[in-house]
């Protein structure tokens, strides 16, 4: 029961594919900072099975919100005091 | 006391990141922390021999591997998936290694405390 | 209650790291949480910069930090070897290498990596950012 924490985009590290190497049921997926835009990858878009918790504010900040509502990934936007509660209800948190 | 496994995912050298993970495992042993270092990614490159970082203006930390089990450092795990994709499977390293699959590498960040990617 | 201990390896400038780490804490706190401590190690370490100066209009992330740190009496820890490698150095620092500068004020602790692991030793949680 891990809540995987990924900061960047494909493009910038390996942390989302190694996350996902290693991504076992029952673990957390959650994307803040640039990694938001992840989720419009459509090649990556097969892999992302889970559900994918993405951070709102980076979200929104970046003004994907309209284009993430269509995307065939099952997406739920968490605010920060969500994020508290989810890193105390997963065993460890990893930031990748 | 805790487990706490340090993963090394980058390339050594052109940054400082693999240099700040080793010096994070070995504080963590030396404060009785159950500490494993777990190579992925390309991490891996940190196991290769006959490195002269020296070279291009880096400290040659990576000597410091062999001597981790002086330190209470006794398992290097790494990445199999990771070596396969840079044609490493069967390379002799000069450490002491346990190659493990993915499955088992999920296993074992389940199995530790904290993890620490680098 | 539960606690957490912060560890933060982003630049001040030019990550969003710390922003994320920052708002993270204020929530956690919010949510009636304790913060051990927040470690500053890697890049984290620019982050205490007390010479660091944004326009005017921006987001000061140095200063928040040190509020934050006053308002909620959460010790903010240096890694001194990832700091003095980065030319981060508290006054006393600079006297020791004699050093005509200096660049890190005092509500900044200049602690040694072993801070990190007792705090991880102590909190239910670590986060990275």
């Amino acid at each position: 029961m891990i809540l995987h924490h990924i900061q960047t985009t494909p493009s910038q590290s390996a942390a989302l594919t190694l996350s996902l190497r290693y991504f076992t049921p029952g673990d957390g997926l959650l994307l803040s900072g640039d990694a938001v835009a992840s989720v419009l990858d459509t090649r990556l878009q097969p892999k992302l099975t889970m559900k994918v918790l993405l951070l709102e504010s980076d979200v929104i900040a970046r003004g994907l919100t309209p284009l993430i509502c269509a995307l065939p990934v099952n997406i739920e936007l968490i605010d920060y005091p969500r994020w508290v509660e989810l890193s105390l209800h997963y065993k460890k948190v990893i930031t990748w | 006391m805790k487990k706490l496994c340090i993963l090394f995912s980058k390339a050594p050298h052109g940054s400082a990141s693999g240099r700040e993970a080793l010096d994070l495992a070995m504080l963590s042993a030396s404060f009785d922390f159950e500490t494993t270092l777990l190579f992925t990614d390309e991490g891996v490159l940190h196991l290769l021999g006959g490195q002269q970082p020296e070279l291009i203006g880096c400290r040659d930390y990576i000597a410091t591997f062999k001597a981790l089990e002086f330190y209470d450092i006794e398992r290097l795990l790494v990445c199999e998936t990771s070596l396969v994709e840079r044609g490493l499977e069967g390379h002799p390293f000069p450490l002491e290694l346990e190659i493990l699959s993915p499955a088992q590498i999920a296993n074992h960040l389940n199995e530790v405390d904290e993890v620490m990617v680098f | 209650m539960s606690t957490f201990i912060i560890q933060v390896s982003g630049a001040a400038y030019g990550s969003a790291a710390p922003v994320h780490a920052l708002a993270f804490a204020k929530a956690a706190i919010a949510g009636g949480h304790q913060i051990l401590r927040v470690f500053f190690y890697q890049d984290g370490v620019f982050n205490t910069s007390s010479l660091g100066t944004p326009a005017s209009d921006e987001f000061n992330v140095y200063q928040a930090w040190r509020e934050f740190s006053r308002e909620y009496s959460v010790p903010l820890v240096n890694c001194i070897s990832a700091a003095l490698r980065r030319g981060m150095l508290s006054k006393e620092e600079a006297d020791i290498h004699g050093l005509p500068h200096w660049n890190v004020d005092d509500i900044i602790d200049n602690g040694g990596l072993g801070e990190l692991i007792t705090g991880i030793a102590k909190a239910d949680r670590l986060m990275c950012f």
